[in-house]
Order: structure tokens, then sequence, then C-alpha cells
């Protein structure tokens, strides 16, 4: 009876443990392809400087980000959220002063950051190793 | 929003508490036994539990699922290695490791002390410890899997004992702890085939009225009670 319990235990953190870890990295997969979705229509309007597009893209992907952040912070190293606050605060100041080469070097940078996240959360050999 | 310092102090006390929490249930599923009697395996669960646990209570910038994830892991890990070891004996002996017999016979086996890596100085510090001084008085010292050292004293060199003697020796049981800090034990009361009446009873005959006076009161297998009132 007691190994039972003991078995049960065990058998039950480990589904709670890969039922949450892969729930919580389909999530972030799905909201980082979204966020990637609108980075694209950000760089395009950026690209054919429609200034005032690109800025209400903007807008839109920073409350997005606001809303998705607290969720990140949970399960990813707090810097890589820094990094993408601080990129997102470079290309609204470029993109708000039109200057087109610094923002489109700041999107893709943010695309990176979005990309690498869940790439980093991967259950892969490269990142067990 | 701009955060003040005391909030970054804050978040570091919430954390603490959170992180001291899992590791006190965790050390605490994982069993009652003493640093100095742990396993190998044990041992090395204790130490990364400790580490895994500090660096994120300092490190705000680390997910504290980062450090809770490790810590279930190492308990789930640590559970199957003592429930697979308790359950087989050949794993038993390749996890934990086998008693290593040092002294077999009178004669200290030489091979044994170089394989464990004991030295006879070692041999000697353990021996003592366990107040035997000459080496020549021991017929048997194994070193156990936790790194305790066993020592079967040679006959007659052994203490005397009530049989040597031929003594006869009354039935000693464990002592019934009744009474502690003033809380009565109804369990143990039970357990002795008694009841409160019998206890108030008894401390009435040393002049106490309330069970609440008492510090400690215990009740030996001979029937034999001790009292101690609070503040005596």
């Amino acid at each position: 009876m007691h190994s039972a319990k003991i078995v049960a235990s065990i058998v039950f953190l480990l589904v709670v443990i890969f039922i949450a870890g892969s729930y919580s990295l389909r999530v972030m997969v799905s909201t980082a392809e979204r966020l990637d979705q609108q980075i694209s229509s950000i760089e395009k309007n950026t690209r054919d400087k429609r200034w005032e597009e690109a800025s209400r893209e903007l807008q839109v992907f920073l409350r997005d980000w606001e809303s998705i952040e607290p969720g990140w912070a949970l399960l990813i190293d707090h810097s890589e959220v820094d990094n993408i606050d601080s990129t997102l605060a470079r290309m609204e100041k470029y993109i708000e002063s039109r200057d087109m080469s610094s923002a489109l070097a700041e999107i893709a940078t943010l695309r990176h950051y979005i990309r690498h996240i869940p790439e980093k959360e991967t259950f892969s050999l490269k990142n067990i190793l | 929003m701009l955060i003040r310092k005391d909030d970054y102090v804050l978040v570091v006390f919430a954390r603490t508490l959170i992180l001291y929490a899992i590791v006190v249930i965790v050390m605490r599923i994982m069993g009652k036994r003493q640093i100095g009697e742990l396993q190998p395996f044990e041992l090395v669960v204790a130490i990364l539990i400790s580490d895994l646990a500090a660096v994120p209570m300092q490190n705000t910038g680390i997910p504290l699922i980062n450090g809770i994830i490790p810590i279930l892991t190492l308990l789930i890990a640590q559970i199957t290695m003592s429930f697979v070891s308790l359950k087989s004996v050949r794993a038993r002996g390749i996890i934990c490791g086998k008693p290593s017999v040092l002294i077999e016979k009178g004669k200290i086996n030489e091979s044994v002390l170089r394989r464990e890596m004991y030295t006879i100085n070692d041999l000697m510090e353990q021996l003592r410890s366990k107040d035997i001084y000459n080496v020549a008085d021991v017929e048997y010292a194994i070193l156990e899997t936790n790194g305790q050292l066993s020592v079967l004293p040679k006959s007659q060199k052994r203490p005397l004992t009530p049989q040597d003697m031929n003594i006869p020796v009354q039935y000693e049981g464990l002592p019934l702890v009744l009474i502690i800090d003033g809380y009565v034990s109804r369990k143990d009361l039970k357990k002795a085939g008694l009841d409160e009446e019998w206890l108030k009873s008894q401390l009435s005959r040393h002049g106490i009225g309330d069970a609440r006076k008492v510090l400690f009161a215990s009740l030996d297998s001979s029937g034999n009670l001790f009292l101690q009132r609070k503040g005596q």
C-alpha cells in the first residue's frame, strides 16, 4: 500500500511537470508566432515608409506584449524580457523620428529575440547539451 | 513605472520565503536521516538542492520556476532511487555500495583500506572515537555505506553484560510520555491502558491540580511515574 502511494506520487509529479512543461512551451511558441507576424507587418510598413501605420501597429504590439510579458517572465530569464523591452523602446523612437535604417535594425533584433526565446526552451538535444 | 529599492528587497524576501518553504517540504519528504548518516547519493542531492535554492533566492533575474523544477526533479529522482534500493538488494548494492570489512578476525585488511582510500590514521581515529585505543582489541571493523565505522571488539574486551554474569533482568520498554509542556497525550494514556481520571488522581497526589502546570510527565514500563512541574 505504501509502495503504491510512493509510485503514484512519483508518477503524478512527473505527469504534472511534463504536462505543465509542454503546455507552457506550446503557448509560448504560438504567442511568439503571433508576435512574429505583427513584427513582419510593422517591418513592411516601415520599409514602405508608412510611418503612421507602422506606429499604430507598434502600439498594438506594445499592448499585446504588456499582457504577454508577465507570463513569459515566469518561464524565461528576466534579462531576455528586459532585452525585448529596451529594443521596443528604441524601435518606438526610431519609428517616431522616421529613421528607417535604425528602425529596421531594431525590428530585426526584436524578431531575433522573439524567435530565440521559444527555441531556447524547446526540449531538444541542443538545449540539453 | 519606476521601481523603488525597497520593492526589490521585498521581492528577494518573498522569493527566499517561497524557496525556503519548498526546500523544507522537499527535505521533509526525502526522509529523516542526519547529514552524517546520508548515503552518497543522498548527500549529493542535499548539496545540489541547497545550491539550486540559493541561486534564484538572490538573483531576481532568474525565474523562480528555474529553481523549483530542478528541486522537484531531484526529489523525484531521489525518491525513485530510495524506492528501488528498498525493493531490490542488487540495486541497493549498486546505489548505496556495500560495507567494507577493514579489520577481519583481528587482522587489518590492507587491500580493502587501499581500495577505500582509508589510511591507518583514519582507522585509528575512528576507533579512538569509539573508545578503542588498541587495534589488537578489535575483532571486526566494518566501514558502512554511510561512512560510519562499526566495531566489534574481541569477546574478552567487550563490556560486561548481565547475560555474561547470568543475572536475571526485568523487561524495560520505552517510557510513555503522558504530559509535555502542559499538554496531555491521550494517545499515550490509552496505550498505557489508563485514563485522564487516573492521571488527575496521580497529579493531585503530587499536589498538582491542573495538568497545564506540568512541564513533563512520563510512565516507565514498571509503572513508575516521573513528574516535573513548570518553573521547578
